[in-house]
């Protein structure tokens, strides 16, 4: 199995990031690196299940199938195949994205989000791949702040709100067997007990 | 006459305002750089009755705040600890039940050691301006209800790391700490997405914080009292 995930924010959708992805040329580009899973979540709000809905009529003629789950709300499952088998299912929002869904996956496209971003990249059990979709409509959250700070360290990629630049990225990453031309280092483990110190100096 | 009288409500004002200005010198941490007492050896201090008391924000700084905490074994276990959480923010309370029974599953008397306490939040999205002031004046009543009214019993530490909400509990809690009533030292951690600025909140508290750590290099070398350990989430 190869997964690919990708994930917006839990509330509002991210919907450069859906129009990039529910796409023809980008579901036939992982079905040429051999992806046989896409997950993709797209956000709790009741409008995203009727945009999610248009965008995946005009992929073309799949047998989409629509129901509800109680942790995964309103889903969408369908087999894409055009140019091989991918099989697609969107959800709205699992509270376990992590162990259910992220921990599986290959690669993992998300809004640049510090909790999407460390949610990925804290998985150390499988090599993971990351890329980044600056939500450039957002104003004063500082995505691109985050992105190149993280890019910095080299443990993702990062695009901005468009389909081109994500099949870039996507092509770099799956023709860098070794490493070399892309990030895909390990981020440095957390020093959080750090804090258990600061709180103990100031209680002497 | 007069002018005696004159003279001596001059002198009293006087006497006031410099006793004042002595008071915030003492206490402001902003007037202290750099006396932290680095102790390389973990031996704890902390005694069972210090009390911490932990600011949980909605979404994002609850999930950085937890990350944090389940990183700090030896401090949830020694201290007893006060979550303050916003009315209306199940998700927080989830995942910190769930934190504090992973912490607590092996010991029994440790669940008694924690107690969560909601304070009022107002929600403004799509409310009138009168509404939103009403709102927020309730919201800041109960956090001094909350803070005031509850037995004395300040924090020794006040842990958060920047929902708004902290604005308000802080200075109230310097307040208490310039009338001499606490000795509660504010610690302030600044959340990743914060690379190159500061944000509202911790620029507001980190006059009267004891402690600011910063989790990006540009942040600490732009801010004299920031300070930077690498990532802490």
């Amino acid at each position: 199995m190869k997964q690919v995930l990708i994930t917006t924010g839990a509330t509002v959708t991210f919907q450069e990031l859906m129009k990039s992805v529910l796409k023809k040329v980008f579901l036939n580009r992982l079905v040429e690196y051999k992806y046989d899973h896409m997950i993709v979540q797209y956000g709790k709000s009741e409008e995203s299940i009727e945009f999610i809905r248009k965008l995946i009529s005009e992929l073309g003629n799949f047998n989409v199938k629509e129901y509800n789950n109680k942790d995964t709300g309103h889903n969408f499952e369908f087999l894409y195949d055009l140019k091989g088998i991918l099989k697609v299912r969107c959800i709205q929002f699992d509270s376990l994205l992590i162990e259910n869904f992220t921990s599986l996956s290959d690669l993992v496209i998300s809004h640049a989000g510090t909790g999407s971003i460390i949610d990925t990249l804290r998985i150390t059990q499988r090599d993971i791949r990351l890329i980044v979709m600056i939500n450039e409509k957002l104003k004063d959250n500082h995505q691109s702040e985050i992105a190149d700070a993280f890019k910095s360290l080299g443990v993702l990629e990062s695009v901005g709100s468009n389909g081109d630049e994500l099949l870039i990225a996507v092509d770099k990453i799956e023709n860098d067997v070794v490493g070399e031309k892309c990030s895909r280092r390990r981020l440095p483990p957390s020093n959080g007990s750090i804090v258990e110190r600061i709180v103990n100096e100031e209680m002497m | 006459m007069e002018e005696t009288k004159f003279t001596i409500i001059v002198s009293i004002l006087l006497i006031l305002i410099i006793s004042i200005l002595f008071r915030l010198i003492a206490i402001l941490p902003a007037c202290h750089v750099g006396k932290h007492v680095n102790n390389k050896d973990d031996i704890f201090v902390m005694k069972n009755s210090k009390k911490m008391m932990i600011l949980l924000g909605s979404g994002g700084h609850t999930g950085e705040m937890i990350r944090i905490l389940e990183q700090c074994n030896n401090m949830m276990k020694n201290l007893n600890r006060e979550y303050i959480i916003s009315s209306g923010d199940s998700t927080s309370i989830l995942k910190l039940k769930k934190m504090e029974e992973s912490l607590t599953d092996n010991n029994k008397d440790n669940k008694d050691k924690y107690k969560i306490t909601t304070i009022y939040r107002a929600r403004n999205i799509g409310e009138g301006k009168f509404k939103a002031i009403i709102n927020t004046l309730i919201s800041f009543k109960s956090t001094i209800d909350n803070l005031l009214f509850n037995g004395n019993n300040y924090p020794d530490v006040f842990l958060t790391n920047g929902p708004g909400t902290a604005i308000p509990i802080a200075y109230i809690l310097f307040i208490l700490k310039f009338l001499g009533f606490t000795k509660t030292k504010i610690i302030y951690i600044e959340s990743l997405a914060r690379v190159n600025q500061l944000s509202l909140t911790g620029l507001l508290i980190l006059p009267i914080s004891d402690r600011i750590i910063v989790q990006w290099e540009p942040l600490a070398k732009r801010y004299r009292r920031c300070e930077y350990y690498g990532i802490l989430v």
